[in-house]
């Protein structure tokens, strides 16, 4: 009888543990990643049914549209192009399609398939100013200015002075920014080339935070980019000659971190790349952004991505060559990166400023983590997509979807304490990367 | 005895394997609530499927034809509309003994449609 009971009870524990984690994360992937007790090979498994679910109910609800008379694009060419769908994560790991209050973990961009040359490009339409490096303050000021004249006569500015303000105090902490990236190291495989900040304003004139979702037609939007074109860095001195003295140390300060994020991104997927073919399954493995800031001390740091404030740093991947450097510095392992945190989770830390010094090796062990996260998430989609096709080819009943995944944005957020992990349903991320396919 | 034990338990173990095949799996909403409670609402997937087409049914037959027009005013050279959109759904969970209030969870999963031309 004792012998029933126990046999009953393992039984339970084992049906109980092949169930209890269905639909939600491995803990693996929020754990610290030092642990060496977690489940390194998790694949994911645990959440294929909602996976299933997720791709499923979208390519079903997208064909329907397709047989809609009005989903038929018209001589002037409108039509439905792309659909993107967020997915959150829980306190305790369990994953969803997300709603209003949490934060997504994983963007999930639907387009269809190409059918000509032209880019579908599923960026927002917002109006952008471009830079590069052949331009100065003065060129960025010069292309602004006419978006600020088309805003206030349209009546959507209702305070000129103080938007004006406000643009050009942002604008020059984005203009400084952007002689950090100029002046960086260039030669690793994954190197910064592109800075991005979105702006909001209200009427009045004063920046808005960025939310999931816009008031139409009441905040006003604009983009400032720099995409740098020069394969080789500039030098300090020319590119930071019409900087103030605050505009250098914000340059200089961030030159030093995109080279150290450069090295550490390199190096954790130099490790990664060793185990997975990254480039195996369709989608490639293409873009990491990071959010830039500031602290109250004026040091530059990985901060977190809210918008209106804090401009993404992107870093795409480049073929590797004979001037790329060998990323093997031990000594580097004990440096540190600053990230910043918001004044009232530095309290709780018990940090004196809004500085957290992490060490350079734990930061390329999240990142490692984070890209085998993405590549897991990013091969299962990639499955299921082929077993479709298996079963078209099969002659089986599925309907051919000109529907395809084009893009992955997965996020993670660093733990002040030094791990990462996906981000959950309150906390806002530091790092995306993403994962786009390969068929055009 | 033992054997009934033994086939209940590989039965429940296979359940979960078993019911990832089937096509009306489950998809869970998540989001939270005003309280900043964690909000956690499983809806089949077809269920899920049948209000997404609603939603683009009714998306395509208003706003499509609103930006087609648009198009055609020379003042607005936009080459791309991105839409967000959430869909306000609400669940009961039944009435409280000796109430005649029904309880109900609302919960308001969004996403984004993009038109291009």
């Amino acid at each position: 009888m004792r012998k029933n009971i126990l046999t009953f009870a393992l039984l339970t524990l084992v049906a109980f543990s092949a169930t209890a984690k269905e639909g939600h994360i491995n803990p693996y992937w929020f754990g610290d990643s030092t642990d060496k007790s977690a489940n390194q090979d998790d694949n994911l498994d645990s959440i294929d049914s909602f996976l299933n679910g997720v791709v499923d109910s979208t390519i079903g609800a997208l064909n329907e549209f397709e047989d809609q008379p009005v989903a038929k694009a018209t001589k002037n060419g409108w039509h439905l192009a792309g659909f993107q769908t967020s997915l959150g994560v829980g306190f305790s790991g369990n994953i969803g399609i997300l709603s209003f209050g949490g934060t997504k973990i994983i963007e999930i961009d639907w387009a269809k398939k190409k059918q000509d040359k032209k880019e579908e490009d599923l960026e927002s339409s917002l109006p952008v100013v471009t830079i590069n490096e052949t331009h100065t303050k003065k060129d960025l000021n010069r292309a602004l200015d006419p978006i600020v004249r088309q805003l206030v006569e349209t009546g959507r500015i209702k305070d000129e002075k103080e938007f004006r303000k406000n643009l050009s105090v942002v604008s020059d902490d984005f203009y400084a920014y952007t002689k950090g990236l100029s002046t960086a190291r260039s030669n690793y495989v994954w190197r910064a080339g592109k800075i991005r900040l979105d702006l909001n304003f209200s009427p009045s004139g004063q920046i808005a935070t960025a939310g999931p979702l816009i008031r139409l037609g009441v905040d006003i939007r604009l983009r400032l980019e720099f995409i740098r074109i020069m394969p080789e860095a500039q030098s300090a001195d020319k590119a930071m000659a019409d900087l103030n003295t605050r505009e250098r140390k914000i340059a200089r300060e961030t030159r030093n971190l995109l080279d150290s994020l450069s090295f550490e991104v390199t190096k954790a997927y130099d490790e990664l790349e060793k185990r997975y073919d990254m480039d195996a399954f369709g989608m490639s493995f293409k873009i990491i952004e990071v959010g830039l800031g500031m602290s109250v001390e004026g040091s530059v740091g990985v901060a977190k991505l809210k918008g209106s404030v804090v401009p993404s740093v992107f870093f795409d991947r480049h073929k590797r060559s004979s001037s790329t450097p060998v990323a093997h510095d031990k000594a580097a392992d004990n440096e540190t990166i600053n990230f910043l945190v918001d004044s009232s989770d530095a309290v709780d830390k018990g940090l004196k400023d809004s500085i957290f010094k992490l060490k350079r090796k734990r930061i390329r062990k999240g990142m490692k983590k984070a890209m085998k996260f993405a590549y897991k998430f990013a091969r299962k989609m990639h499955r299921k997509a082929s077993r479709r096709q298996e079963r078209m080819a099969k002659g089986k009943r599925v309907k051919m979807t000109k529907w395809i995944v084009k893009k992955i944005r997965s996020q993670y957020k660093f733990e002040v304490g030094g791990s990462i992990g996906p981000v959950k349903l309150k906390a806002l991320p530091h790092l995306s990367l993403f994962w786009v396919n390969k068929i055009k | 005895m033992k054997k009934v034990i033994l086939a209940s338990m590989l039965l429940l173990a296979f359940s979960t394997s078993y019911a990832s095949d089937e096509k009306d799996n489950l998809v869970n909403l998540i989001g939270l609530d005003e309280n900043g409670k964690e909000l956690n609402i499983p809806i089949k997937s077809k269920k899920w499927k049948r209000r997404m087409a609603k939603v683009f049914k009714r998306v395509g037959g208003d706003i499509l034809p609103q930006i087609r027009s648009y198009s055609s005013n020379e003042k607005f050279a936009f080459s791309q509309f991105d839409l967000g959109l959430y869909v306000t759904m609400k669940f009961g969970l039944g009435v409280l003994d000796e109430s005649p209030v029904s309880l109900k969870m609302k919960i308001e999963p969004y996403f984004k449609l993009f038109f291009k031309k």
